[in-house]
């Protein structure tokens, strides 16, 4: 009796049993932005959602450096890394990440639909006896979330409504090639991003530029960081100007460039700009505490005890605000 | 031979490793017309000039190759989604890049990234158990090491083999 009784609360608690995916990690996240990890982790968890590591993963490989450098190496590290999903015996190979999701996006849909590049890349593969038959759909947790779990299940997920004013940046490669992505929608003016947002409970603020490149990709922040800031600095100066209290990513990079690049922007201010102090979240991070989950569950936190480490721009402000935020039961109560 | 047949040419020279240079041809429709400079963020803050680009490069200009221009992409792709000849132009600037590259034009900054994927499997590697990534790690209740190519020497050595076989370290020399 009591096993039932356990069982049924389980699926209360954990409404999404049936999904499965393979997660790939990529660099930025578990080697940079932890937290990210941890907080994606947690409500995977909480949801109930089945998530298998994807051991030896290597980096995509970034498809700004290494497409740029060698065309050949990116499509065979990147088939490579399907196979690990592939092996795994999952369909769903789920990034966090607009750049990630870029390269094995496209390396899947070239394995899938060019016949000489899919016998090419299986031939230099056959050397390690790995064999990509084409079973893995690259996905992002952007696309899980809107499609998979849907705006209806995403409300009713919500326990503390949290009406946050947030600035959405959507980046790049998860809308374009629009050929081959994923969510149908016009790259000039997408959607799904903010109705996740509104879904959860926070209001998605237009700003000029919100559809702008946060200028790290293509190998531009390794390459040419000056010229990789003045993007992010023309999108803070727009996100500044209507007040929010958050940006909000769905990749790591941005993540990034926004939370780093707003120390890094410091001397390319005008004379008596004030300083960036807007803290920068993880989608997953945002859904976590509208599911009305505590910030240090979510990864964010600031160690004090090591320096230079993410994140560079303080929750705090945040933190204090979510903090006088009561729990929807709690104001139903009143 | 007709200008614009010499980089394809010249790039036909280097598709040993696969035959990639059907996007690099699309550009013959090119009508100078503008719309991907028009479109593209960075030519409002570095000297790209993506119409530049892509004259030069069908006039097989070498100029194009030996420039820092093709480096200043975002690859935001704005340009691929919209021209109207419909010529994938991100993914020209990356294939012209593949070009500098055996030329020998790398950025410098990018070589210590080649590097670490070339070594460690990652772009952005760890730096070990010990380092303040890996604390930071577990002070979010991670493993200390993430389970990617980092906690699993077997597949170092896979990446290793994989490398050698598409002639990686003979063709771009950072490791």
């Amino acid at each position: 009796m009591t096993e039932i009784k356990e069982k049924k609360e389980e699926l209360i608690e954990k409404p999404f049993s049936d999904l499965k995916y393979s997660l790939y990690l990529g660099c930025v996240i578990p080697n940079r932005y932890p937290m990210i990890e941890r907080a994606s982790r947690f409500v995977f968890d909480k949801l109930g959602i089945e998530i298998i590591d994807m051991n030896g993963a290597t980096c995509c490989p970034a498809p700004g450096v290494f497409r740029s450098v060698d065309k050949a190496l990116w499509l065979t590290l990147g088939a490579r890394n399907l196979t690990i999903a592939q092996n795994n015996n999952t369909t769903e190979l789920l990034t966090l990440c607009n750049g990630c999701f870029g390269t094995l996006h496209e390396v899947e849909h070239e394995m899938k639909s060019n016949p000489e590049i899919n016998k090419r890349i299986n031939e230099v593969l056959a050397e390690k006896n790995l064999h990509f038959d084409g079973s893995v759909n690259v996905r992002q947790v952007m696309d899980v979330l809107y499609f998979d779990i849907g705006l209806e299940r995403l409300k009713s997920l919500v326990k503390r409504t949290l009406n946050l004013r947030t600035a959405i940046h959507y980046g790049c490669h998860i809308l374009k090639p629009a050929t081959t992505q994923l969510f149908g929608q016009d790259p000039d003016n997408p959607t799904f991003f903010d109705e996740v947002v509104e879904a959860i409970g926070s209001k998605s603020i237009d700003y000029r530029e919100k559809l702008m490149c946060c200028g790290a990709g293509g190998s531009l922040r390794t390459g040419f960081k000056d010229s990789s800031l003045q993007y992010t600095l023309a999108k803070l100066r727009e996100i500044r100007k209507v007040g929010v209290d958050c940006i909000v990513v769905c990749c790591p990079f941005c993540h990034l460039q926004f939370d780093l690049g707003q120390v890094e922007v410091s001397k390319l201010l005008d004379e008596g700009e004030e300083e960036f102090r807007i803290p920068v979240i993880f989608i997953t991070q945002l859904l976590g505490l509208a599911m009305g989950y505590e910030p240090e569950d979510l990864g964010m936190i600031k160690p004090t005890e090591l320096k230079g480490i993410s994140p560079f721009i303080s929750f705090d402000p945040l933190l204090k605000k979510i903090e006088s935020i009561p729990l929807d039961e709690a104001k139903r109560d009143k | 031979m007709p200008q614009d047949q010499k980089l394809l040419k010249y790039s036909s020279e280097y598709s040993d490793e696969l035959s990639l240079d059907d996007e690099l041809k699309k550009i013959r429709s090119c009508i100078q017309c503008g719309m991907c400079s028009a479109v593209c963020p960075s030519g409002s803050f570095t000297a790209l000039v993506t119409r530049k680009i892509m004259r030069k490069a069908l006039a097989g200009d070498h100029s194009v190759l030996s420039g820092p221009e093709i480096w200043y992409c975002s690859t935001c792709f704005n340009c691929y989604e919209r021209c109207p000849r419909t010529i994938p132009v991100t993914n020209v600037i990356l294939r012209l890049r593949n070009m500098a590259v055996r030329e020998g034009y790398l950025p410098d900054n990018l070589k210590s990234v080649i590097k670490n994927l070339a070594n460690t499997g990652h772009a952005v590697p760890l730096g070990g158990p010990d380092s303040k990534w890996a604390k930071l790690r577990e002070l979010h209740k991670l493993k200390k090491v993430p389970p990617t190519v980092h906690s699993f020497p077997e597949a170092l050595d896979e990446l290793f083999t994989l490398l050698d076989k598409i002639k990686f370290n003979a063709r771009i020399p950072y490791r």
